[in-house]
């Protein structure tokens, strides 16, 4: 039996006693479950409403999480150095909550879409 | 010309094992971030900054419900519960407001203010700024 080559050694796959057993058995589940899911009769149409229905909820999320952020990280600063809010702070607040509960309240004017399944009972 | 040190490549099957292990520590991770953060309410220490806090939030929901009307995704009933909601917290927090100003103003005399009446305006606001919330976040799922 000839010794091995250096250069056969560097590709030959590590021994097994390396790998512990979920590390093997993790591809193989998600192998089986993408197969599965490979089977299922229109599943690019699911994959594509599942891919819409996260991008939606992100981009939903995406302006509360921002402005959620700006107000945790203005109150670790008052926090920090120890001062309150000033009237200047309130007021900027009202204006904004003033600008959003307008936009929120306005009555619609189009067909569409606030009447969009508006006459579906609760 | 060889490599002085011979590299010993990572083989396939420990990548496919490898790269769900580092995207389910990323979510374990961004979980734990989440759980472990204040809310804005939590880490107030002051009365002005605790309302500050609960108005701040209750502005942060007014926006992302405008948001989402004006780019039409929310309509309907899940529409009207949220206004329904805004149109009770509204002025319970612009209550809360005012009681921020004549806090303010007595502190800027010289006199110390009566936590009582801000406290009281916090706790009203409080509980209709959450059913406000809680109506969002329901026309979510």
């Amino acid at each position: 039996m000839s010794t091995p080559t250096p250069e056969v050694e560097a590709v030959a796959p590590a021994s097994t006693d390396t790998a512990s057993p979920a590390y093997l058995l993790l591809p193989a589940l998600l192998q089986a479950i993408a197969a599965g899911f490979g089977r299922t009769p229109g599943w690019p149409a699911i994959a594509a409403q599942v891919l819409m229905h996260l991008a939606s909820w992100l981009e939903q999320s995406q302006i509360s999480v921002s402005a959620y952020r700006e107000l945790t990280e203005q109150l670790k600063t008052w926090v920090r150095d120890g001062r309150d809010p000033t009237q200047e702070d309130f007021a900027a607040l009202l204006g904004r909550s003033n600008t959003a509960h307008a936009m929120l309240q306005a009555p619609a004017t189009d067909p569409t879409p606030d009447t969009i399944g508006s006459d579906i009972p609760p | 010309m060889k490599h002085p040190i011979p590299t010993r490549p990572t083989p396939v099957f420990l990548w496919g094992a490898l790269i769900p292990l580092s995207i389910w520590l990323i979510c374990l991770w961004a979980i734990l971030a989440v759980g472990c953060s204040s809310t804005p309410v939590a880490l107030a220490q002051t009365p002005l900054q605790r309302a500050y806090a609960l108005y701040g939030e209750f502005v942060v929901a007014e926006e992302a419900a405008a948001d989402l009307r004006q780019r039409g995704l929310l309509y309907g009933a899940p529409l009207k519960g949220v206004q329904q909601a805004d149109a009770l917290a509204k002025p319970l927090a612009d209550a809360l407001l005012q009681a921020t100003r004549d806090y303010l103003q007595t502190r800027a005399v010289g006199n110390i203010p009566d936590t009582t009446a801000l406290t009281q305006a916090t706790e009203k606001a409080a509980t209709a700024i959450a059913l406000l919330a809680a109506q969002l976040e329901h026309t979510r799922q």
